[in-house]
């Protein structure tokens, strides 16, 4: 069979090709006015299920990122931690001096490693205090991190030897959104964009806005929504790929729609939706949780329609396919909460976000309000309303993170403060062929977002043995033991790049 | 989780490996085999089956690139499961991919032996590398991940019969390459 012996040698066709066909989306044809004027009105923008398959705003997910490249401080790594931190306070303090000292230790975590990934960062301060009046400040400890990752990265706070429970606060996604077409479409916001170097950071946090946004109150979701509630799924057996659609006509101006569990849209200008699921059976791996959710004005009457698969063409029509929908009304936060829950128990609990549900709501509440649907101006990615999306984003993305708590400074007295963390490298990804590939970076910020006055600055490693440092700006030099430096405090950033002796 | 980071749960045999490739690329997975097979429950199996071969393989294999490396192997496993079952004379995806690839097979009359199918994929590239990016990514989405023409047309801005041409220029256009190289199949 000639045509099978094509089939086969594309499917060995080069993989840089395979990847950029994933994560590259058709140019559109160009616009002809004439032409789409008088075709406007019937103009349709359909997503069959296979469209709903974008992941990340590419075609099939994944994220296609740089990397190996220099900048003007450190590589740019594929794969960016951030930096570590300076300490802070909640207000400014001119009586407060501090010494810094940040050692970075390369233990290999067990003793059947091969290698080490990542350091534990010991990152201390002497706060000491140089007026005649003992001194109660909020210290402010900003580490960067996930939800999903929390359990792993978040620091512990020892004051005079003593740990602390630090109250958690969280900053909004620190990262951007880009279009799929690159410089085509520069506007456009179907894909991630996380921050790559500390510059990112930098321009994030350095006018204080984020840090003051991440310690105001989460914004609410009261808004009455009405909810479509699907269950009780029926279809003939002997189609695998039976499919349930729901179709409607909205005004778009007063009807905004939100939707859990469907795989499937179609979304014209004139207002008609159609959204559709393939019939859970008693398969795990098909979510039962099917909602559409109404913000606005209600979607009064609806058609069901059942279909041979997920195409639902005209002509592919499929009798026996059935659903219970229960419309209710209720509050959106209420709504988001069960989907939350619901959402996580697909996973194992060890996903599950390390923090109270109220404030993972809190967050998917932001999250909303800055990019969803209830948001300004909507990211291109989250314009269909899917809130797998948005919970899942939520939890996934890169933000920063502060602990909060006091301390106590006797008047011209002393008090050592260490946050102990595990800090994940940035990297370039394994087998990528670029030149940072096995290099893991750390970077440090001296200053940034913190209204400290930083006296004295020293930086150390520990267990170098497992280490050899490929670039850096701290001074270090392992062939001649010097592990301990001191560091300029004005200078804003530090870096380390390493590579795991094995 | 970056690509890296799984590929590191595989070679560090740590099971978890297969749930998060099930999250990030599950879905892609199930795309190429639904695209092929059109059949729900064959396209989750062989979505399975690929973790199971991945688990196998990743060691010693460490792949460049994660998502071409499980798409092939679902691609393989796709096609083995058409072969098997297409005297039920259904899974119109394969068929149809396979009728269309027919169009690429060289008129050659002056070859001695057949082509191995690693040469003919080194040929393919070279002939994928002198598209320009659009159409080579047209050609990959139609014919390696199996997308429909009609929603490869929805995506372009325009009509299926229009993109329908593109494709079938495509086709002639590697024939051609093929027929210049002199490749029997």
């Amino acid at each position: 069979m000639k045509e099978k012996k094509i089939f086969d040698a594309l499917t060995e066709v080069r993989e840089d090709y395979i990847d950029e066909a994933r994560t590259t989306m058709l140019k559109k044809q160009p616009f002809r006015w004439k032409k789409w004027t008088a075709i406007a009105a019937s103009l349709a923008v359909v997503l069959g299920i296979g469209i709903m398959m974008i992941q990340n705003g590419l075609p099939y997910g994944g994220s296609s990122e740089g990397g190996g490249a220099g900048h003007a401080d450190g590589s740019i790594f594929m794969s960016y931690a951030g930096p570590v931190f300076p300490l802070t306070l909640s207000e400014t303090e001119n009586d407060i001096i501090v010494d810094r000292n940040i050692s970075y230790d390369f233990s290999l975590p067990d003793e059947e490693s091969l290698r080490v990934w990542g350091a534990n960062v010991e990152d201390s301060y002497t706060l000491t205090n140089t007026s005649a009046e003992e001194k109660t400040v909020n210290a402010i400890y900003p580490f960067a991190g996930s939800f999903r990752e929390l359990q792993k990265v978040l620091p512990t706070i020892l004051v005079d030897g003593q740990q602390l429970s630090a109250k958690l606060y969280a900053g909004g996604y620190s990262g951007d959104f880009t279009g799929v077409y690159g410089a085509d479409n520069p506007n456009g916001s179907e894909n991630i964009l996380p921050l790559d170097s500390w510059e990112g950071y930098k321009a994030l946090m350095e006018d204080g806005s984020y840090k003051r946004n991440a310690f105001s109150p989460y914004p609410d979701l009261p808004q009455k929504v009405t909810v479509y509630t699907f269950t009780d799924f029926e279809a003939p057996e002997e189609y695998d790929a039976a499919t349930q659609a729901i179709s409607f006509a909205i005004d778009p101006d007063k009807t905004t729609i939100m939707q859990y569990g469907f795989e499937g849209g179609e979304y014209r200008e004139d207002g008609f939706r159609r959204f559709s699921y393939f019939v859970p059976d008693n398969e795990q791996w098909r979510r039962k949780t099917k909602l559409l959710i109404v913000l606005g004005d209600d979607i009064g009457d609806y058609t069901l329609q059942g279909y041979k698969d997920g195409g639902c063409e005209e002509g592919n029509e499929l009798d026996g396919v059935s659903v219970t929908v229960t419309r209710s009304e209720q509050i959106l936060s209420d709504v988001i909460l069960k989907l939350i829950d619901d959402f996580f128990k697909q996973f194992d609990d060890d996903n599950k976000p390390a923090v109270s549900q109220e404030m993972f709501l809190g967050a998917v509440s932001e999250f909303f309000y800055q990019y969803g649907l209830l948001s300004e101006s909507v990211r291109d990615r989250y314009q269909y309303g899917m809130l797998e999306d948005i919970l899942s984003e939520t939890d996934t993305l890169q933000r920063v993170f502060y602990l909060e708590f006091h301390v106590t400074i006797p008047a011209e007295g002393s008090v050592p403060v260490t946050a102990d963390l595990h800090k994940d490298p940035s990297y370039d990804f394994a087998c990528s062929g670029s030149n940072n590939e096995g290099i893991q970076g750390y970077d440090m910020v001296t200053h940034l977002g913190s209204n400290l006055f930083f006296n004295k600055l020293t930086a150390e490693l520990i267990s170098t043995e497992n280490i050899d440092i490929v670039r850096q700006n701290c001074g270090f030099d392992l062939s001649q033991g010097i592990t301990k430096v001191e560091l300029d405090p004005d200078l804003e950033h530090y870096y380390l790049e390493i590579r795991p002796v094995e | 989780m970056e690509d890296m980071q799984i590929i590191g749960m595989y070679q560090a045999r740590d099971e978890s490996a297969i749930k998060e490739t099930a999250v990030k690329y599950g879905r892609l997975l199930y795309g190429i085999a639904f695209n092929m097979l059109s059949n729900h429950e064959d396209s989750e199996e062989i979505v399975n089956d690929t973790y199971d071969k991945a688990w196998n393989t990743i060691p010693p294999k460490c792949p460049n690139s994660l998502s071409a490396y499980l798409g092939r192997i679902t691609r393989n496993l796709s096609i083995n499961r058409w072969h098997k079952q297409r005297t039920k004379k259904r899974n119109s995806g394969m068929k149809l991919l396979l009728s269309e690839l027919n169009d690429c097979i060289p008129c050659t009359y002056t070859v001695e032996t057949e082509i191995e199918t690693r040469e003919l994929a080194l040929i393919i590239d070279r002939w994928l590398g002198d598209l320009p990016v659009d159409r080579r990514v047209l050609f990959l989405r139609r014919y390696w991940f199996g997308e429909a023409v009609n929603q490869l047309a929805e995506e372009c801005g325009t009509s299926a019969n229009i993109l329908a041409g593109r494709l079938y220029r495509l086709r002639q256009s590697l024939k051609a390459a093929l027929e210049k190289e002199g490749i029997s199949l």
